[in-house]
């Protein structure tokens, strides 16, 4: 950035429009605005920082000229401006902040507007272009950070507090062109919670990928068991084909043997009869014994009877006795002497005679009784065989005929196991048949669990798989996500190994530069040192070792030029070098003017005449307001740098002008 | 009479054995007619066959020995009253008249001889029958159908 010139218009006590052109001569970069104090040194060091930031240090807010502002009529307005023009990298800008003042009434107080900022640029046909309002105040910041403007614009009588700011080390990273990769690195930061990274990290959609990865587990062992079943569907159907063709092969075997099956049947049937009348047989022959033994003695007398009843009929013994009677029971009576009619017996000899006849009759005496009951046992047994032989010739008869059945039913069997011989056993294809039928219907079954559980696990897969492409979006986010977060730890990792070594580089190379622009400005043996941040500590070598001792305000001032003109001259240097790296990250970087005001204050003669003459070497541009006393120190170092020299002539406390000379 | 066991003894024992069921019953391995359910049956069957035919034997002394045990004798003591009566009415080896074969039979019955008189029939019964169910016989069949030969020819004698 070189300063082209500056216009104040109005701005106070230069009521006129001073316009004051700088050097931008590369050999005589120099230009000297020469002052006395009061003169409006300081007001030209403002008016950059106002016309640039819209800043001011006045303890009167009117920027306005006063003289302009007291001469203002009722209804007037009037403005207040400055303009600066500048060339920033290979580019014109004219910057402009203009205020207007107005006086609407009366014995009050004109009315300030807000400060307007234009800024405009040249295109490369030569015409300016105007940046919009709003982006004005961005592009100045762009050229040079207000932040870092008080190290380029500053007035000596501040100087000794130039190093002990606290944003030493951002104006360092600034100008030194670290500053963008600083924010790159806290931007990818993974510690900073609005970093990049921390914000991928809390898009990931955390939990998925597990339940992702279990959901997958159950789909292929659902898969698995799927292929399984219908393994099992193939092998059950292949069964049921085997038993349907052999549920034909048998149907046919016993459709074919049907007369087989017919002659197996009568077999068994006759197999059946047979049993029984076995089974009969017995019983109709027990029946005979029972029959022929029962009664047998009495059936074998039947010639007898005859043969007892002659003899008991020749016999002379038939008198009939009184039935049932017992010859005890007449001697009981008698003896009692009273007839069972009630009769006295004892009176009636006769009576007791025909007694005594009748018990002669009686057993034991008499046995004719004894014969007649006899007789009629027989009588009985007679009657009682008269179906004796039908009973056991029916008997017989019926044993015959059973015989003769289970005979009959022999050879009928014998028969039928002549023509069944060699013929295949039916009855065991029927068995074979049953049980052929028993295993389909089980297979059959079967079949339709497997195909139920294979639709069963059909829908489980098509659950499972649409739950996991549901999750597939997370899934393929995170992916995403996490492969972004690989990419901007890569790229963190790289802009903070970049940064790392540059700030190295910019600290080794600051500090070579302000300890070779100290010596050539101090003309003592006192070393400067560099901390961490930036605070630089003059020490002393006196052999025995290197301490810290006081300084002096002088000092410092010769310390702080060497600071700032180490930092302009490493700027100017990288600016120089700009494009010219192969490696690593290429930092912008931009030649600074410096402006100062009164510069010299509390540096002696000799320190002046040094820093005069390093200050050009080191800065692109220079351009001092210095007071006449100081001057003369410094022009004999300086004067074959200067390109432009001016004077502030002062008329009165409130109106100065500028005027060039030579 | 008939108030204790009964022996049969010899060869009339062993005939006896075979006719009757109870010996197959008895021992499987026996090899008999079995034709009458008891040996009492025999025994009562066999009197009356012996007296049928005019058939007595004397004792035989050879070991074998068939008991018909008192229970089944007292059991059936009216039918072997009965029997022995018809014997003693009907025998005629003795010459006894009708009043004297009355005396015997019914006053007194129970002597050493008449018992030895109707064991006798007894006896020529058992060897009848047993000659019957061994002639042309081996089967059972041909057992029960010699029964009802027995039975038939016994009945057709009767009616003619």
């Amino acid at each position: 950035m070189l300063i082209k010139q500056i216009t104040l218009s109005n701005f106070r006590q230069y009521k006129e429009k001073q316009v004051v052109e700088f050097s931008c001569d590369k050999e005589k970069n120099v230009t000297v605005i020469l002052g006395d104090n009061t003169s409006g040194k300081t007001t030209l060091i403002q008016a950059f920082n106002w016309c640039l930031y819209g800043l001011t240090s006045f303890k009167t807010r009117e920027l306005i000229n006063s003289e302009s502002l007291q001469e203002m009529g009722l209804y007037s307005t009037n403005e207040v401006s400055v303009e600066v023009e500048l060339q920033h990298e290979e580019r014109l800008y004219v910057i402009r902040r203009t205020q207007t003042v107005t006086k609407n009434e009366a014995n009050r107080a004109p009315t300030f507007a807000r400060p307007t900022l234009k800024v405009e640029y040249q295109e490369a046909n030569g015409e300016m272009q105007e940046i919009p309002s709003i982006e004005a105040q961005n592009t100045v910041d762009k050229i040079l950070p207000e932040a870092l403007s008080g190290y380029f614009f500053f007035d000596g009588e501040h100087i000794a507090d130039i190093n002990n700011k606290g944003n030493v080390v951002s104006a360092v990273r600034g100008l030194m062109g670290l500053e963008t990769i600083s924010e790159a690195v806290d931007h990818f930061d993974p510690q900073k919670a609005n970093s990049v990274i921390s914000k991928l990290h809390k898009e990931l959609d955390i939990g998925q990928d597990q339940k992702d990865a279990q959901l997958k587990v159950s789909l292929s062992t659902a898969k698995e068991k799927l292929q399984s079943l219908e393994q099992r569907k193939t092998q059950v159907e292949n069964e049921i084909n085997y038993f349907e063709e052999r549920k034909k092969e048998l149907d046919a075997k016993i459709l074919a043997n049907a007369a087989t099956k017919a002659r197996q049947e009568e077999k068994i049937r006759i197999e059946r009869d047979l049993n029984y009348l076995q089974g009969n047989q017995e019983t109709v022959e027990r029946q005979i014994v029972r029959d022929f033994t029962k009664d047998s003695y009495k059936f074998f007398a039947k010639s007898l009877y005859a043969k007892v009843y002659k003899v008991i009929a020749d016999a002379k013994q038939d008198g009939e006795g009184i039935p049932k009677m017992h010859s005890d029971s007449i001697e009981f009576i008698l003896k009692r002497g009273k007839c069972i009619c009630g009769a006295d017996l004892t009176l009636n000899q006769g009576a007791v005679n025909n007694i005594r006849y009748e018990q002669s009759l009686l057993p034991p005496q008499h046995i004719g009784t004894e014969i007649r009951e006899f007789k009629r046992d027989c009588q009985r047994a007679e009657t009682e065989v008269e179906d004796y032989a039908e009973v056991v010739k029916s008997d017989y008869i019926r044993m015959r005929e059973n015989a003769n059945q289970i005979d009959d039913k022999r050879s009928q069997l014998a028969e039928l196991s002549r023509l069944l011989q060699g013929n295949v056993d039916v009855g065991k294809f029927e068995r074979d048949n049953v049980e052929n039928e028993k295993q389909l219907k089980e297979k059959r079954m079967l079949l339709v669990n497997i195909s139920s559980s294979i639709g069963e696990n059909k829908n489980q897969i098509q659950s499972l798989e649409s739950t996991i492409n549901g999750l597939q979006v997370a899934t393929e986010k995170n992916k995403k996500i996490n492969s972004y977060i690989a990419y901007a730890t890569k790229i963190y990792e790289w802009f903070k190994q970049s940064y790392d070594k540059s700030e190295k580089d910019v600290k080794e190379d600051l500090y070579t530069s302000i300890n070779d622009l100290f010596s050539q400005m101090y003309h003592g043996q006192r070393t400067v040192e560099i901390d961490d941040n930036y605070h630089i500590t003059l020490k002393v070598d006196n052999g025995k070792g290197i301490f810290v001792n006081d300084t002096s305000p002088g000092l410092d001032t010769v310390k702080n030029f060497a600071f700032i003109a180490g930092i302009v001259d490493l700027a100017r240097k990288k600016a120089q070098t700009k494009g010219n790296e192969l490696e690593g990250i290429q930092y912008s970087s931009e030649p600074y003017p410096i402006v100062m005001d009164a510069p010299f204050s509390n540096a002696d003669d000799k320190h002046i005449a040094n820093i005069s003459k390093v200050l050009p070497q080191v800065a692109e541009q220079v351009i001092l307001v210095v007071m006449n006393k100081d001057w003369e120190y410094a022009q004999s170092n300086m004067n074959n740098k200067v390109g432009m020299l001016y004077q502030i002539e002062k008329h009165s406390e409130i109106k100065s002008s500028i005027r060039r000379n030579g | 009479m008939f108030t204790s066991d009964i022996y049969v003894r010899g060869k009339y024992a062993s005939w006896l054995k075979f006719l009757s069921e109870k010996t197959e019953k008895n021992d499987k391995s026996e090899k008999v007619a079995g034709v009458f359910k008891r040996d009492i049956d025999v025994y009562l069957t066999a009197a009356i066959v012996g007296l049928n035919f005019g058939l007595r034997r004397e004792a035989d002394n050879s070991p074998d020995k068939a008991k018909i045990h008192v229970d089944t004798v007292l059991k059936e003591q009216d039918n072997l009253t009965f029997i022995f009566r018809i014997a003693m009415l009907v025998d005629n080896s003795t010459g006894l008249n009708a009043d004297e074969k009355i005396n015997r039979t019914f006053k007194s019955p129970d002597t050493p001889e008449n018992m030895e008189l109707f064991n006798s029939y007894v006896r020529g019964g058992i060897e009848w029958l047993y000659e019957q169910f061994t002639e042309g016989t081996t089967t059972k069949d041909d057992y029960l159908a010699k029964i009802y030969e027995i039975v038939d020819s016994f009945n057709s004698e009767l009616i003619v």
